[in-house]
């Protein structure tokens, strides 16, 4: 993929600002470490997205989406097929605007929400997915938000295997519309 | 296999005098998703900075808040709102910095409304926030807002944006 070099105006500026080389340390993420592995759209049909055959030559993995279902409902995450529950953990912490509650359970770590009307925006980082030697960490991100209700979330979870990480599923009880999005990413470092 | 490096930084800006907004005009459409970071100081703490999407003052906006001050879990919410928080008790410090990161997928999609999430953290907390504008437009324009006192010299604007395969 080339690299395209936008300008952007800043309106207080008489000039329009370039990609410089004034980046250094302040990137969130180094320009050329971070991939774009597979992106997937929701069908309408299914409440199920896959990642597969994903590469173990990356550092980190990061998912970021943007999802609606047909109904109000969760949506959680799960690697390389495994669907027992009890090899998952999680922990969390959630405002909803009147109340806020934190837990911690066994069971699939979740991935995100979303109303009817409204998207759930997630940011899912998954660490060092391809060492052998470790269980699984994840750090979620999300939001769901419908002028009225919604929540923000903070959730860790962990997978109990040591397994190099080379399946994403993404699964809700509904199915997504086909205007929800999912991209996968690897970051190298 | 992958599609090859897809964060790109698109501009980023120093203030050297003090306002109370900026705005970054001309975002192209060609991204997936967009990546704002704000790194703000303020002459008075805990003023939250907002932002606003082309030009849009309507009360078109919403916002569900998560806050962290070490001693205790908030929440609030914002509804018909003119802008959207992007930090809350983590707002701006007038010593040292506060910093927001504002995740925007999506962002082109004229098919959906937009939805933003984002982390500020300062010295004086910690912050999850939920935003939403009602409008399917594509975002074109993003305006940072420090309503209540100016932006310090010194505080930096930085878009990046992501492109999937």
């Amino acid at each position: 993929m080339s690299r395209f070099s936008p300008r952007v105006k800043l309106s207080n500026s008489s000039s329009t600002s370039a990609i410089s080389s004034w980046f250094g340390n302040q990137f969130v993420a180094v320009p050329g470490d971070y991939y774009s592995i597979a992106t997937a759209n929701g069908t309408g049909s299914s409440g199920t997205i896959t990642f597969s055959s994903i590469p173990a030559t990356f550092s980190h993995l990061q998912v970021r989406l943007i999802a609606n279902m047909g109904a109000t409902n969760n949506f959680n995450i799960r690697f390389n097929g495994d669907t027992t529950s009890a090899n998952y953990i999680y922990h969390q912490i959630y405002g909803d605007g009147t109340n806020t509650g934190a837990g911690a359970s066994v069971g699939l770590p979740f991935a995100g929400y979303a109303t009817t009307s409204y998207y759930g925006i997630s940011i899912i980082d998954i660490f060092d997915y391809a060492n052998t030697n470790k269980n699984k960490t994840i750090s979620t991100i999300h939001g769901s938000d419908a002028n009225g209700s919604g929540f923000s979330l903070f959730r860790s979870g962990l997978w109990l295997n040591t397994a190099a990480i080379n399946q994403i599923e993404i699964v809700a009880g509904t199915n997504f519309t086909t205007a929800s999005k999912f991209a996968l990413y690897g970051i190298k470092g | 296999m992958p599609a090859g490096p897809t964060y790109e930084p698109l501009m980023t800006h120093t203030i050297v005098t003090p306002a109370t907004s900026y705005n970054l005009t001309s975002i192209p459409a060609t991204y997936t998703d967009l990546i704002l970071i704000v790194k703000s100081q303020v002459a008075t703490v805990n003023n939250s900075n907002f932002i606003r999407f082309n030009g849009d003052t309507a009360s078109n906006y919403s916002s569900t808040i998560l806050s962290g001050t070490g001693s205790s879990p908030y929440t609030f919410r914002y509804s018909n709102d003119s802008r959207i928080f992007i930090d809350f008790y983590a707002s701006p410090a007038n010593v040292d910095f506060g910093m927001d990161v504002v995740h925007i997928n999506g962002y082109s999609d004229t098919t959906i409304n937009k939805t933003t999430i984002s982390r500020g953290a300062s010295p004086y907390g910690t912050d999850l926030i939920v935003g939403l504008w009602r409008s399917t437009a594509a975002i074109s324009s993003i305006q940072v807002i420090q309503p209540s006192f100016n932006f310090n010299a010194g505080t930096t604007f930085t878009l990046y944006g992501v492109t999937a395969a």
